[in-house]
């Protein structure tokens, strides 16, 4: 929620700042008269479907001594700066002391991506106060994600006892949308991340590192994430562990790869036998049991929990920590060889393995999304080695995480140098996009210049931070600009512009269509990182100097018989929406960017 | 190739102004708050007591570089880890002790030490002394581990080192002696990493080295420790590691274990085929048109050997010839690699064998032999016949001269009330011998070993470490436990235990029997099954109902299982003659017995705990007559 002063230019917080506005307190228009009201804007949710009713709320606060008429406007807008649907009108009193909440609700957006909710409160004979707020508007949850991680709830318990009130599953809802994340993975909750997603108990510790878990507590933080329009996505893998899953290899031996006669089952034996007993201290432990996913049988046992416990909990989507792939090489109890694969077979029973996946959840869940923690170098190696696989993954929209990326700062990562990063990124997405993907990377995004810039060179090409990000609030709104699958990446950029000084754009140029009469270019100006490699950015401190008075000229091969309309600057922090002043030259359309503290997001406006 | 040269120009430069003033000087050592710095004219180290002591920057005057990566990135040599805990373990970034205990001439050395603190090696001293001799290149490091508590404690030491050539990693590459010859692996001028074989562990060596290298630069690090004490190898393309772990070691209360670490920096190699005290080597084989181009790369090891030469043999493996390859002769070795070439001629079709054998004169007069090679297998391709899966060469693993920490003689009292040692993994407490033991011994004490796993292998939570704490038992339990933890040490002490008298309880599982993989003969021979290979267990297609097979024996009394009493899965294990078959599920023998000619008693289950009752059938574990036969069983082995 954000509060506005009378002028456009927005103060911009970044994310993990812990004072962000919370009192979303808004000023009057004449700064030395003491405020008579406090307003706040809200949507529902952050996230609404295509076909769903937007719902939002003003809430109006009379500091005031006295009683106060006020005309509430609400309305929405999308894209850089166009209406949504038609603005709303409430005339309300509201008592000194009291708080007055004024709900409006629009049928569902046409447009796509991020939106604004903006209300505007007169006072009678007094001032106005703005506020507004952001949310996305899209049916596929990885196209507009900003998720969250959750491990260990241990704010649902007391000394390992459940609380009796869920209050602090509201909390951590809350603490999620402040900084806009629209959604969460839930990692590691179940007694065995293959096949026991749909326990018969109440509380139980996992089988992954040993979280305490209830049932009651993780279907109420799904369903209070839902009513914000948080998605919930579940960790799921080919392996599972602790005693649930030992259990199950004793019993069914059959079922698990072996090698030599010995079964693929951890052997932390004095883990196993702890794993339920509750003591003062917790501990965490992992005994993994690696199934045969070899055998279409067992493959089928995991793909019908997983949809089963989206139907027990209400999942939105699953996120593979290791996908259901087979081995190369199977032999039975007798030591015979069953079965060897070449690693072009293996990629395709792979393939097979996860489309059938697919395919069951979402014949019984239309909208589940899939994500997997697959590529750790870069993109070209993944399809390298397995194209198959890698290619099915995409399809339909998969999330690609890259766990291995938070790793940079080590002399031995690829991607050590921050140019290597930043293009290598932007190459990735595109070539995901291309298959019909999206990439996530994981990011710690420390509040710091290199943090600051891993999201950058994410966003920049497109990609979805994973687990924590700066600047939700400037992309739930403008994430537009970097999401939509309609952006194309061009490979022309000295044709198109050129661009003075210092600022890395050519990588992230891209073309936009919206319909036959209206595209965009966009361009990315970034600041290049003060030291050259990741590791050396650790304090906000070391950020760049701002560049100034950036000079961008658009060449006639952009415009390519389109007519320049606007250019628009957008940028994260400071938080600013700008319309950039140009000059047609004979040369082509001269624009100048005044200040370039991190990145911009220069968006170029063609109509014909 | 002009970048390397403006590199190697560069670095030769900064090599000359780091020992210029050390031209001609004696080794010394200096301690500088928490560094000690060891130097003699051609070796520079820093050891950075702040950071587990480990070499942080060494530098070699032909090298012209630091060779040590950031600390930051874990670069460092002689890392001290314990391999039963996960890295970074507790020694990585610990705060050391440190002091010089030679500042020179002759000779700089430097002690450095502390204590541990998780429980296998709580209370145990780990001490490095590293030492530069003047004239000399090497680094001597000399590991000990002190036990300066009451009680034995068991550990396996783990050493790494993280460092690379020309300060980037493509083009660092590794050679470890393996049964199949020398397995390489490494990255290539793109950082992409290539694999000759194993990937990263081997753990078939067939020495004590592990060498890294950069072909391009010509310089590389030869890895020497003790091959008697060596588990594994591990060098890792990805972290830009040198690594290995040693056996499982038991030391006794006041007592040490110590091992000897030789780390030598080499000149004009472009990699390893052969890495000794005496000599350090490389041969570098081409095909020509007339045969057979080999340059061999020969250098000094730690012991200067005269009068050396080097004969080299060719011969075919799948069809019979041997080539023609003249020999080499060098008059001394020398520290940077002396490069001969030779041509072996008269050859046949591929794939290869190369052995070369050197010889040389110590400087005590002594002739120094030393033999080497690798496989050859050009179109052929890798050492392995695709029809057997077999090696077509295979190097010999020489058997370790293992010393083990004994008393002079040991033996077996029986105790008042039962002491006993369970060695328990997965799924063994099925068997219900838990219940069984406090059942027939109310005062029984039962001592846990829970078999645990890390990254880099088994382990017990408890071994008993020394023989007082080993004897003190009455019944050894192995509930599905495979030979790796015991390591050869404990398997010895195993033996011994049943030799004088002890008496033991072997459960069948996943990982027992055939399965287990226990190689110390004189044990194996005691057991009163043939514990046979992998894939010693099945499920039970047959009839797999329970029956006593010997009613007159003591472990039968009272058992009468039910008609439905089930094992499911069973071991293939043959009774060996005059073992004694008590129970069997259907045709398959279940409870086997066996002495020892000192009295010591071995019960062999062959059931495995697997499988679930389908329909109307009793697992054993549920059965009433199971229990009973677990507590007779108990019963007749502690002999009460």
């Amino acid at each position: 929620m954000r509060q506005t002063h009378s002028r456009q230019t927005i103060l911009g917080l970044g994310a993990g700042l812990a004072v962000l506005l919370a009192a979303h307190l808004a000023v009057a228009a004449t700064p030395a008269a003491a405020p008579l009201i406090q307003v706040t804007a809200r949507p529902t949710k952050l996230l609404y479907g295509v076909r769903e009713p937007i719902t939002a709320t003003v809430t109006v606060k009379n500091v005031s001594p006295a009683a106060q008429n006020v005309t509430v406007s609400a309305a929405l807008e999308g894209e850089i700066d166009e209406p949504v649907g038609k603005v709303q009108e409430k005339a309300i009193s509201v008592g000194t002391g009291m708080t007055v909440v004024a709900e409006f609700k629009w049928p569902a957006s046409p447009k796509r991506y991020g939106h604004a909710f903006k209300a505007e409160v007169k006072v009678d004979g007094g001032p106005v106060i703005k506020a507004e707020d952001y949310f996305n508007v899209c049916d596929h949850y990885w196209n507009v994600a900003l998720i969250a991680a959750e491990g260990f709830l241990w704010q649902q318990f007391d000394g390992f006892k459940p609380r009796s009130d869920m209050k602090w599953a509201d909390d951590t809802i809350a603490g999620w949308r402040r900084e806009y994340y629209n959604g969460f993975e839930k990692f590691f909750w179940a007694p065995d991340d293959f096949l026991e997603l749909t326990p018969d108990k109440e509380i139980w510790w996992s089988g992954q590192a040993r979280y305490l878990e209830t049932k009651t507590g993780l279907r109420t933080l799904i369903a209070r994430g839902h009513d914000e329009g948080l998605k919930a996505v579940t960790y799921a893998k080919l392996t599972g562990g602790g005693p649930t899953g030992a259990e199950m290899a004793r019993r069914h031996p059959e079922w698990i790869w072996q090698s030599g006669g010995v079964l693929a089952v951890d052997r932390n034996a004095k883990q196993l036998a702890e794993w339920d007993i509750t003591t003062s201290n917790h501990w965490g432990g992992w005994v993994a049991v690696n199934y045969n996913m070899n055998d279409p049988k067992v493959v089928d046992i995991g793909i019908k929990e997983l949809g089963d416990s989206a139907s027990l909990f209400g999942w939105d989507g699953a996120r593979w920590d290791g996908n259901f792939d087979v081995a190369r090489e199977v032999y039975n109890l007798d030591g015979k060889r069953v079965e060897t694969l070449t690693a072009e077979q293996a990629d395709e029973r792979d393939a097979q393995n996860m489309r059938r996946t697919k395919e069951a959840i979402t014949r019984r869940h239309p909208l589940f999304v899939y994500g997997y923690n697959w590529t750790q170098g870069n993109w070209a190696q993944s399809m390298a080695t397995n194209p198959k696989e890698s290619t099915e993954l995409c399809r339909g929209g998969g999330l690609i995480m890259n766990e291995y990326i938070n790793q940079a700062e080590g002399v031995q990562h690829p991607l050590h140098r921050w140019e290597v990063y930043g293009r290598s990124v932007a190459d990735d997405v595109e070539a995901i996009k291309k298959l019909g993907g999206y990439y996530g990377p994981i990011l710690g995004s420390p509040d710091s210049a290199d943090g600051r810039y891993q999201n950058v060179f994410a966003y920049a090409a497109g990609a979805h931070p994973y687990y924590h990000h700066h600047w939700g609030a400037f992309m739930t709104r403008y994430g537009t600009f970097c999401w939509d699958d309609a952006l194309v990446r061009r490979h022309d950029a000295e044709k198109l512009a050129t661009v003075t000084g210092n600022a890395w754009w050519q990588h992230w140029v891209f073309e936009r269509p919206l319909d036959a009469k209206h595209r965009q270019l966009i361009l990315h100006l970034i600041n290049p990182p003060a030291k050259p490699t990741v590791g050396e950015g650790k304090k906000k401190d070391d950020l760049p100097a701002p560049l100034h008075n950036v000079g961008v000229v658009l060449l006639p091969a952009a415009l390519d018989g389109w007519t320049f309309k606007r250019a628009t600057r957008l940028s994260p922090e400071p938080m600013l929406r700008e319309e950039v002043a140009f000059k047609a030259e004979g040369d082509g359309i001269h624009l100048t960017i005044p200040e370039v503290a991190i990145w911009n997001v220069l968006v170029i406006d063609l109509g014909k | 190739m002009k970048h390397i040269q403006n590199l190697t120009l560069a670095f030769t430069v900064a090599a000359i102004a780091l020992f210029a003033g050390s031209a001609g000087a004696a080794a010394k050592a200096e301690k500088n708050g928490d560094t000690i710095i060891l130097q003699n004219d051609v070796v520079k180290l820093v050891i950075d007591l702040k950071k587990g002591a480990r070499v942080a920057e060494f530098t070699y005057q032909p090298f012209g570089e630091n060779i040590v990566y950031p600390v930051e990135s874990s670069g460092g040599l002689l890392m001290d880890h314990v391999w039963e805990q996960t890295w970074p373990g507790e020694f990585l970034n610990r705060a050391y002790t440190g002091e010089v205990v030679n500042a020179g001439p002759a000779s700089a050395s430097a002690r450095v030490w502390t204590v541990g603190v998780a429980p296998t090696i709580k209370g145990l001293r780990f001490e490095r002394v590293m030492t530069l001799h003047d004239g000399d290149r090497a680094l001597y490091a000399t590991v000990s581990i002190v036990n300066t508590t009451e009680e034995g404690r068991v550990t396996g030491y783990w050493s790494q080192n993280n460092y690379w050539f020309g300060g980037r990693k493509e083009g660092l590459s590794w050679a470890r002696p393996a049964v199949r010859g020398i397995d390489r692996l490494g990255l290539d001028a793109k950082g992409e990493p290539w694999f000759g074989g194993a990937w990263y562990y081997v753990d078939d060596a067939t020495a004590g080295w592990n060498g890294s290298y950069s072909k391009d630069l010509k310089r590389g690090m030869m890895c020497l420790m003790d091959y008697n004490d060596l588990w594994r190898i591990y060098d890792n393309t990805s972290a830009l590691t040198t690594e290995w772990m040693y056996d499982r070691v038991a030391i006794p209360a006041g007592k040490t274990w110590t091992t000897a670490i030789t780390i030598i920096p080499v000149a004009g190699i472009t990699g390893f085929t052969h890495g000794s005290l005496n000599a350090i080597a490389n041969f570098e084989a081409t095909p020509a048109a007339d045969g057979l181009t080999i340059e061999h790369q020969v250098a000094r090891g730690a012991v200067p050997l005269k009068d050396v030469t080097l004969k080299t043999r060719v011969w075919g493996l799948k069809t019979q010839w041997t080539a023609q390859v003249p020999d080499v002769k060098l008059a001394e070795l020398k520290e940077t690699a002396d490069s001969r070439t030779v041509k072996a001629t008269n050859l046949g079709a591929m794939p290869a064998g190369i052995e070369v054998t050197l010889t040389g004169t110590d400087p005590d007069g002594k002739v120094v032999t030393e033999v080497y090679g690798d496989y050859l297998g050009g179109a052929e391709g890798k050492n392995n016949d695709p029809f057997s899966m077999k090696p077509y060469l295979a190097f010999n693993r020489p058997a370790k001269q293992k010393v083990f920490l004994k008393p002079d003689a040991f033996t077996y009292k029986p105790n008042p009330e039962p002491q006993v040692l369970y060695l328990r993994g997965l799924w063994t407490s099925i068997f219900g011998v838990d219940a069984a033991l406090t059942n027939a011994f109310p005062k029984v004490t039962i001592k846990d070993g829970w078999l645990d796993a890390s990254p880099v292998g088994l382990t017990f939570s408890y071994f008993p470490p020394d023989y007082p704490s080993l004897l003190s038992f009455d019944l050894m339990v192995l509930g599905n436990v495979p030979a790796a933890p015991f390591d050869l040490v404990g398997q010895e002490m195993l033996k011994d235990y049943l030799s004088v008298g002890g008496n033991a309880l072997i459960l069948g599982g996943d990982q027992a029997f055939g399965q287990a993989q226990f190689t110390n003969e004189a044990l194996i021979a005691m057991l009163p099954v043939e514990l046979g290979q992998a894939y010693n267990w099945r499920k039970i297609t047959g009839d797999g109902t329970l029956k006593v097979v010997d009613a007159s024996h003591a472990v039968a009394a009272g058992v009468n299982f039910g008609r439905k009493d089930k094992v499911f899965y069973s071991h293939l294990c043959t009774p060996r003659p005059g073992a004694k078959v008590i129970v069997a599920a259907g045709d398959h023998p279940l409870l086997v017995l066996g002495t020892t000619p000192k009295g010591g008693r071995i019960a062999c289950v062959l059931a495995t705990p697997f499988g679930e009752s389908e329909g109307t059938d009793t697992a054993f574990w549920d059965s009433p007559a199971w229990r009973t036969l677990m507590q007779n069983t108990v019963q007749w082995l502690i002999k009460r």
